[in-house]
């Protein structure tokens, strides 16, 4: 197995990062990452062309079959170009110091991953997956300012009570019914569930739906996502934008829709969450000015639309006939978002970083007219801009489009409903990502003119990604034949979905050529280029109505300020949405006080009624003890005071003291 | 062979037409506009008369930005190849998908370029232009989600070929049509809808800077976008109830009709723009919502079979 050289790289790249040097550690280590997820890479390519292989990777037992590898494909894409990029953009944070911490929870958080997707075991299923929290949980506050920590340990707390929890019980009720921890094979849970009764179907499911929700980030649980991903270092929140999502998704497919199964109410159910998570997600995004955040809002809202394929297939297939073949597409609908997802939104986070690399801020009422100097990094942010935006011929164009016609073909009103969220939210992303690319690189200012483009290894980093979704959109050929051995993987789904050719891709009659579409607007365009060729006359500037005082850097259009109007107009959803958010936050918030609360009998404190812990900051103000140190305390207290009385003692004294010793031992042997 | 030679005489037909017209079209409505509010009004070819003098003009350049040379062609060749996805009698002269989202996304891209060229300048009466022509897509596409929900539903398929063959007669239907023609009158950016470009409010919007050359290249793409929606709406209401189109005669006939009512609706449009005032921007959100709103319930009407 080649996974046994990427995990094995991935150990390499921990152990390298524990040299003294910070910049030697971050650097070695994320090319160790780099290499590690190239060996993914390759693992995906040998099964796909050799057959699903299973095995035994230091006693962990692993099955890579045609679903794994769609997830294994996203990871090392994700991983390979975010690694790249990390050598370069973690020197941003040397000040930290701690390059080994950043060097082995990077690691373990691409190996977990790739665990999580490939292990035949739901003991290491839920192993794998807290190994893979906790490592992001790492990574999140690594950056060690006071906002940053606060925001980790809600993520921390919030998984711990949606994700572990969940996740514990459900392998606890899978132990009850295979009845041996070794035996815990996916396949044995599936044989197993067949014969369970309802009630312990629908409560593994319920389990497992929970905890995918909250790891993807579906409303309501998505509260955590948008500062998670601010704090996180951007190379890292483009791994868990572009990765870890996705491998909730893998856990519904591989966990909920091949052991246990599926039925048209869950489906439903998943479809609207799609829905509703997607609506929610973009419309926050579109009020968002922090890059990160925003891009963040859009990862929910890009999930909602993964989720809502899953949905359509889900619900749809059960039925039969020509409606299971729509669901068939609505499953590889999804799929395929996951993957396009994955590349552009890892590209955007990228990109952002490459923003804050050279200005040092991701607050896009600051920034503007960066086109100019950074134009590589502008262009792979138009790239994918217009890719999450589904402008064809990008590849986000693709699989949206996908949904739209598995959501208005599917006859359901409700689907159908879905798909028109789908296509107006669309327009939503595509306002977004309008604002995020004008407000960054539009225009031109004096404040960035002297901004460098950011190094290779960056920009390499960024057009992998930003290459592939053209290169996707323009040849979806190129991954539909792993997609659709993917989808054949899922119960009673027979044949490919797709329909596609060299040239064309679709579903019936329905069908888009990308190929012919770039080649006729390339033609068009270059054509008109070259024969009306614009002459330009002289320079100018921008004309400002002959104002003489104006600011010119402020002579523009800032983030804030797009889509005022549309905002107000829709302030009653926010409102709604804020409650929500209040509600969720309110009870993390009070979670949160509770783990405090245990926390601070660990730490000095003197407990008055002035004493105030309200933030983890509060507690790491205090010495902190250990819990082995408080068990030993009160006996080395006495050997200290012993050691301290012993030499200031008089004869007399000491001679008392030992007759007393010696008379209570005579006696009590006397008494027994 | 013979068939090729059909097919090639109605995508040419086709192409002079989308070529040709849309200035031309412009011109009826200036003229009607002129009558309307009792002046003689220029020729009908002045707005072809302006373009050319446009094309032979040298633009100023006010920014060294790539994006800012480029949009204009890439909106031009994005508005020609939503132009070449329409049915011209009963042939679509490039068929890279002939199905409503495509269609719809590629009209969309020339607002896209439109947008990014704005934003590329260092202006804030084109940023603002840039921003309110995004609110408008951004209001109008949930009315054009709807549409794609009813009139799938009622056909049962994406596929424009496929509804033309198989739409049938409702009373939502007939509704869709009224939202749709409200959805295309608004994202061709006519007034009252004209926001985006509003010359006496932020000076020409994202065209605020764009002068000569440049600048008719855009105007061209706006009028050649403007004359697809119509083209497309107009299609719409002909091609399902004229029965299958077989012979090339009978597809003749389908073309000048579809010439004919083409011609005959820019007038009511010109007549609609001479009466009214331009809106405030959060007057075309609110119109537009409560347009989506109406939108879903005729979609459930769609479901229920009305």
């Amino acid at each position: 197995m080649i996974l046994e050289y990427a995990i094995g790289a991935f150990i390499l790249g921990g152990l390298i990062g524990l040299i003294r040097d910070y910049k030697a550690s971050v650097k070695a280590s994320s090319f160790m990452a780099f290499l590690g997820s190239l060996a993914l890479l390759w693992q995906v390519y040998a099964v796909y062309t050799n057959g699903p292989v299973s095995g035994n990777l230091l006693g962990i037992p692993i099955k890579i079959d045609d679903l794994s590898i769609v997830f294994l494909l996203i990871i090392g894409i994700v991983g390979a170009a975010a690694s790249l990029y990390a050598i370069s953009y973690m020197e941003l944070f040397e000040k930290t110091g701690k390059g080994w911490v950043y060097a082995v929870a990077y690691n373990t958080f691409l190996a977990s991953m790739a665990l999580v997707v490939t292990v035949d075991s739901m003991e290491y299923f839920v192993m794998s997956w807290e190994l893979m929290t906790l490592s992001s949980f790492v990574l999140v506050f690594f950056s060690e300012k006071a906002r940053d920590v606060n925001a980790s340990v809600k993520y921390y707390i919030a998984m711990h009570f949606l994700d572990t929890i969940p996740l514990f019980l459900a392998l606890g009720t899978a132990y009850s019914l295979v009845g041996s921890f070794e035996e815990l094979t996916f396949e044995n849970i599936a044989n197993a569930m067949a014969t369970a009764p309802a009630s312990t179907k629908a409560v593994f499911t319920a389990l497992l739906m929970i905890a995918f929700m909250a790891k993807s980030g579906m409303v309501p649980f998505h509260f955590w996502v948008a500062e998670t991903y601010r704090a996180a270092p951007t190379s890292v929140s483009a791994v868990m934008a572009g990765a870890m999502e996705k491998v909730a998704l893998y856990g519904l497919i591989a966990l909920i829709w091949r052991t246990v199964g599926t039925s048209y109410n869950l489906g439903l159910f998943v479809a609207i969450l799609g829905a509703v998570t997607l609506t929610v997600g973009t419309l926050y995004a579109l009020r968002e000015t922090n890059a990160k955040r925003l891009l963040a809002y859009h990862s929910i809202g890009q999930m909602g639309y993964i989720w809502l394929g899953m949905g359509i297939g889900m619900a749809l297939i059960p039925k039969g006939g020509e409606l299971a073949a729509i669901g068939a597409l609505g499953a590889f609908a999804g799929l395929f978002h996951a993957l396009n997802h994955a590349i552009f939104k890892a590209s955007l986070f990228l990109s952002a970083g490459a923003v804050e690399y050279r200005t040092g801020t991701v607050e896009l009422n600051e920034l503007g007219g960066l086109g100019k100097t950074m134009k590589f990094t502008a262009l792979a942010t138009l790239f994918a801009s217009l890719a999450i935006a589904g402008i064809p011929p990008f590849n986000g164009f693709i699989s949206k489009w996908l949904i739209y016609v598995a959501g208005y073909q599917s006859r359901n009103f409700v689907l159908a409903f879905g798909a028109v969220l789908a296509a107006f939210i669309s327009a939503a992303t595509l306002a977004s990502f309008v604002k995020f690319y004008g407000a960054q690189f539009g225009g031109e200012m004096k404040r960035y003119e002297n901004v460098k483009e950011v190094p290779a290894s960056m920009l390499i980093g960024q057009w992998i990604l930003a290459g592939l979704t053209l290169l996707i959109g323009v040849f979806p050929r190129s991954v539909t034949g792993i997609l659709n051995s993917a989808v054949i993987e899922i119960p009673n789904v027979s044949s490919a979905p797709i329909t596609d050719g060299v040239y064309k891709i679709g579903f019936g009659s329905v069908m888009f050529s990308p190929v012919l579409f770039v080649v006729l607007l390339a033609v068009l365009a270059i054509g008109l280029y070259l024969g009306f060729k614009p002459e330009f006359g002289r320079e100018a500037k921008p004309w400002d109505c002959g104002s003489t005082q104006i600011n010119e850097d402020e002579y523009r259009t800032n983030a804030e300020g797009y889509y005022n109007w549309y905002e107000e107009k829709i302030g009653s959803f926010y409102r709604l949405g804020d409650w929500f958010y209040t509600v969720g936050a309110g009870a993390i918030h009070y979670l949160v006080r509770a783990y405090l609360w245990m926390a601070s009998y660990f730490t000095k404190i003197v407990d008055t009624p002035y004493t105030k812990v309200e933030t983890l900051d509060d507690l790491r103000e205090r010495e902190i003890m250990h819990i082995d140190e408080e068990a030993f305390k009160p006996f080395i207290r006495f050997l200290r005071i012993v050691y301290d009385v012993l030499p200031g003692i008089r004869l007399g004294t000491f001679v008392v003291i030992a007759l007393v010793v010696v008379g209570a031992i005579v006696g009590i042997l006397i008494a027994l | 062979m013979e068939i090729d030679a059909v097919k090639l005489g109605f995508s040419l037909a086709g192409i002079v037409l989308f070529l040709f017209l849309p200035p031309l079209l412009d011109g009826i409505a200036r003229r009607v506009k002129a009558r309307l509010q009792y002046r003689r009004g220029p020729p009908l070819m002045q707005t072809w008369y302006d373009l050319l003098k446009l094309f032979a003009l040298p633009s100023v350049k006010p920014t060294t930005s790539i994006i800012f040379t480029c949009a204009p062609y890439l909106a031009l060749a994005s508005a020609i190849s939503a132009a070449l996805l329409l049915p011209y009698g009963n042939v679509v002269p490039v068929d890279f998908g002939f199905n409503l989202v495509v269609f719809f996304y590629v009209v969309l891209m020339v607002s896209v370029f439109l947008i990014l060229a704005g934003l590329s300048v260092q202006n804030a009466f084109s940023h603002i232009g840039s921003s309110r022509e995004m609110q408008i897509i951004l209001t109008v596409e949930p009315l054009i989600a709807v549409l794609y929900g009813v009139l799938a539903y009622n056909a049962g398929s994406l596929s424009i070929a496929d509804i033309v063959a198989n739409l049938h007669l409702t009373p939502s239907l007939l509704l869709a049509y009224v939202i749709l023609a409200y959805a295309l009158y608004v994202e061709g950016g006519f007034v009252p809808f004209d926001i985006a470009e509003a010359e006496q409010e932020v000076i020409g919007g994202p065209l605020a800077e764009y002068s000569g050359r440049l600048l008719g290249v855009f105007y061209y793409a706006i009028y050649i976008k403007r004359f697809a929606l119509l083209w497309f709406f107009v299609s719409l209401l002909t091609l399902p109830w004229v029965g299958p189109v077989n012979t090339a005669e009978k597809a003749a006939l389908v073309l000048a009709l579809q010439f004919l009512l083409t011609i005959a609706f820019y007038p009511i449009i010109a007549a609609l723009e001479a009466t009214n005032a331009r809106l405030r921007v959060d007057h075309v959100v609110k119109m537009n919502v409560r347009m989506f709103f109406a939108g879903l319930v005729v979609l459930a009407m769609a479901f229920m079979g009305w």
